[in-house]
């Protein structure tokens, strides 16, 4: 009956687990409660709480069951993903490799092991990381309805390519103090012209389809705040550096600093605020010499499957005399969940993410006012497919609204559509 | 599904009539049993019922797991006493209290832990605990490793707060401090070696009777004690770091073994 249990479980992976209420993880407890010893009720209270994301009673689960049946590798394996899931690495490094002596796992089962094992490992040493790289095709059509001007409306089809990366190193104290180093760096192959059809009035050549490239390495001191009552509370500052190309003469190299507060009153709950300044004036064929930003968001997990986010922000962009040349201010509303169904055996996850906002930036054509102002909207929609802890398809959709303020302009602006299809493999 | 067991259906029937008086209100119930728990001198048994006020013990060997109504639960170890003080449960949260005198157990957090207060207090320390997992040993010193989520240690008019899984806070009367490293004791992981034995009063298979105190419960004998020093657990006197005895076939013991708090960036 044990390995029956184990298989049990493991047929439908951790992540595979629908979201569940509140009510059916009482009552799941309910029937744990008055059949200890039914395993099979024990499984469905392991899969109900991890669902819920109660990993703590899940993991009290599983270890009495091995209590009862302590040669159960299969079980073993559960608890060191659980254990990983927390965050529990010696645990989950010990479970794994009583799960790998057993002698019991499929040759899945046993390379999932092996992997919690490796990883835990690192993080015993304290070093975590992850390396993902990212193939794929985009299409952008763009729109643009300004007067005077020479656009020319498109669509542009552009493969992609990313290195995103992280690593984490571990301070060794009992806040988890720790440095993060981070990276991102991309190429598109896309069609560019920050001048919207003007860029002859300043000299500079007509937007073309280049190479673009974006990337930005940073560098974060994360610290834990010793406080009781909430959950947690954690500072971080960092130092970053950017560089971008919006124009075929266009380059913006940045170089600066933020810090941000993060406040978690439950589990579910995290709340976050940050400054950042960046000097730009390594940058070319801009008029912004240094810039600020500001955000404030939290976010609420509605179940262990779906959760909500707002934040607000807003950026603002001067010359070397102090004056501004842009601002953009929005707001966000964002939901992230995953779903109940599973294509071709994947985890599928969504993102989606509206804003809406205002903006003002100097104007460039001496024919037009000396200032825009107008709002904006914009909306995304990305899908995850996980098809193994190394490899997801990911498609997205994002379109973009501008309207300006401006009579002379009124009811123009832009839209721009964006659709991506990419591979990601995680090393 | 049952496990055919010698020893529970022994238990079981010697313990019949042996319940909490009426007034005093349940608060949870053994859900696994290996060896022996006793409450008031008398064994307990898979599905007895526990309630307010009452004090447990188990044997040198004993391992049980009582199961809370607020879904927390509390895996007890080898030679240790722990008295239900307190439990409040509601929609809302709630409080719970539990006094542990002696020996190591493994806790986890149910509803109370992190809607309510869940407070755990030994000899040497208050500790209380919001959404996790901690193994704790008491003996003449008490030593609380976190495993998941977040511990708080207080003690004399000083507070330490862990967040870190594999950091222990160490208390000892007189204040209280946090070490890196984890007090490792291998029967709360149910492994193999010393976990596998049904019957009450007899040492799991791996436990090494030539040298006691390297036992998962050595640092409970006064002899261990005095050859380690500040135990219990391996205790080094005043050093930064854990060092706990191996159980002699293979088990993890002898590593200052810490784990990270998982992402934290947004």
């Amino acid at each position: 009956m044990k390995h029956l249990f184990a298989a049990l479980l493991l047929s439908t992976p951790v992540l595979a687990a629908g979201a569940a209420r509140a009510d059916g993880l009482d009552a799941a407890f309910a029937t744990r409660y008055t059949n200890p010893e039914d395993v099979f009720v024990l499984g469905d209270y392991i899969r109900t709480a991890t669902s819920e994301g109660q990993y703590d009673q899940a993991i009290s689960s599983i270890e009495e069951h091995l209590v009862r049946f302590a040669d159960d590798g299969k079980a073993r394996l559960i608890a060191a993903r659980l254990y990983a899931n927390v965050g529990s690495w010696d645990l989950a490094k010990r479970q794994a490799d009583e799960a790998l002596a057993s002698g019991q796992l499929s040759a899945t089962e046993t390379a999932e092991a092996t992997e919690i094992s490796r990883r835990a490992g690192q993080a015993i040493a304290g070093v975590e990381w992850y390396l993902d790289a990212t193939v794929g095709v985009r299409v952008t059509d763009i729109n643009v309805d300004i007067p005077f001007n020479s656009w020319t409306d498109r669509t542009v089809t552009g493969a992609y390519g990313e290195l995103a990366g992280a690593l984490r190193y571990d301070l060794g104290t009992p806040l988890g103090n720790a440095i993060v180093l981070a990276g991102r760096f991309g190429v598109t192959r896309e069609f560019q012209d920050a001048f919207r059809g003007y860029a002859s009035w300043y000299g500079q050549p007509d937007g073309e389809i280049v190479n673009a490239l974006d990337g930005r390495v940073s560098a974060t001191y994360d610290m834990g705040l010793p406080v009781e009552t909430i959950d947690a509370a954690r500072l971080q500052f960092g130092v970053f550096t950017g560089y971008s190309t919006l124009h075929p003469d266009i380059r913006v190299r940045s170089l600066g600093g933020v810090v941000r507060g993060v406040v978690m009153p439950t589990v579910d709950t995290r709340f976050y605020a940050e400054y950042s300044y960046e000097d730009l004036s390594q940058s070319d064929g801009i008029y912004s010499d240094h810039a600020e930003g500001w955000e404030v968001g939290g976010s609420l997990r509605i179940t262990q499957a779906h959760s909500i986010g707002a934040a607000v922000r807003g950026r603002y962009e001067y010359e070397a005399g102090g004056v501004m040349t842009g601002r953009i201010e929005e707001a966000e509303l964002s939901y992230s969940g995953r779903l109940p169904f599973m294509p071709f055996g994947t985890v599928w996850t969504q993102d989606v993410v509206i804003a809406a906002g205002t903006f003002y930036t100097v104007s460039l054509p001496p024919s037009l006012p000396e200032a825009f102002t107008g709002d904006h909207w914009r909306a995304e929609w990305t899908h995850r497919f996980q098809i193994d802890g190394h490899n997801r398809v990911e498609a997205s959709w994002e379109v973009t609204n501008t309207d300006f303020d401006q009579p002379a302009l009124s009811g123009r602006g832009s839209i721009i559509h964006a659709f991506s299809l990419g591979y990601t493999h995680r090393f | 599904m049952l496990k055919p067991s010698i020893l529970v259906l022994a238990v079981a029937c010697g313990v019949a009539g042996t319940a909490a008086p009426a007034a005093a209100e349940t608060v949870g119930r053994v859900t696994a049993l290996q060896t022996s728990v006793v409450r008031g001198g008398q064994a307990l048994s898979e599905g007895s019922d526990i309630s307010l006020g009452d004090r447990l013990k188990s044997n040198k060997t004993g391992l049980g797991v009582i199961l809370f109504k607020d879904q927390s639960s509390a895996k007890i170890g080898p030679n240790s006493s722990l008295v239900i003080d307190d439990f409040v449960y509601g929609s809302g949260g709630g409080s719970s209290g539990i006094r542990m005198d002696r020996g190591i157990t493994r806790f986890f957090g149910g509803q109370i832990s992190k809607k309510g207060r869940m407070q755990i207090t030994t000899p040497h320390v208050v500790l209380a605990v919001r959404g996790g997992i901690f193994d704790l040993a008491v003996g003449s010193k008490t030593v609380a490793t976190l495993r998941a989520g977040k511990l708080t240690c207080s003690a004399n008019g000083t507070t330490k707060v862990i967040t870190k899984p594999g950091f222990s806070c160490v208390a000892d009367g007189s204040g209280v401090s946090t070490v890196r490293g984890a007090f490792n004791f291998s029967i709360l992981d149910s492994t193999n070696r010393v976990a596998g034995t049904s019957e009450p009063g007899t040492q799991g298979p791996d436990v090494n009777g030539k040298a006691p105190c390297s036992g998962v419960a050595a640092f409970l004998s006064d002899r261990c004690q005095s050859r380690n020093g500040q135990l219990p657990g391996g205790v080094e006197r005043g050093g930064t770091g854990l060092r706990v005895p191996g159980t002699g076939g293979g088990d993890t013991g002898n590593r200052f073994i810490t784990g990270p708090t998982g992402p934290t960036s947004p």
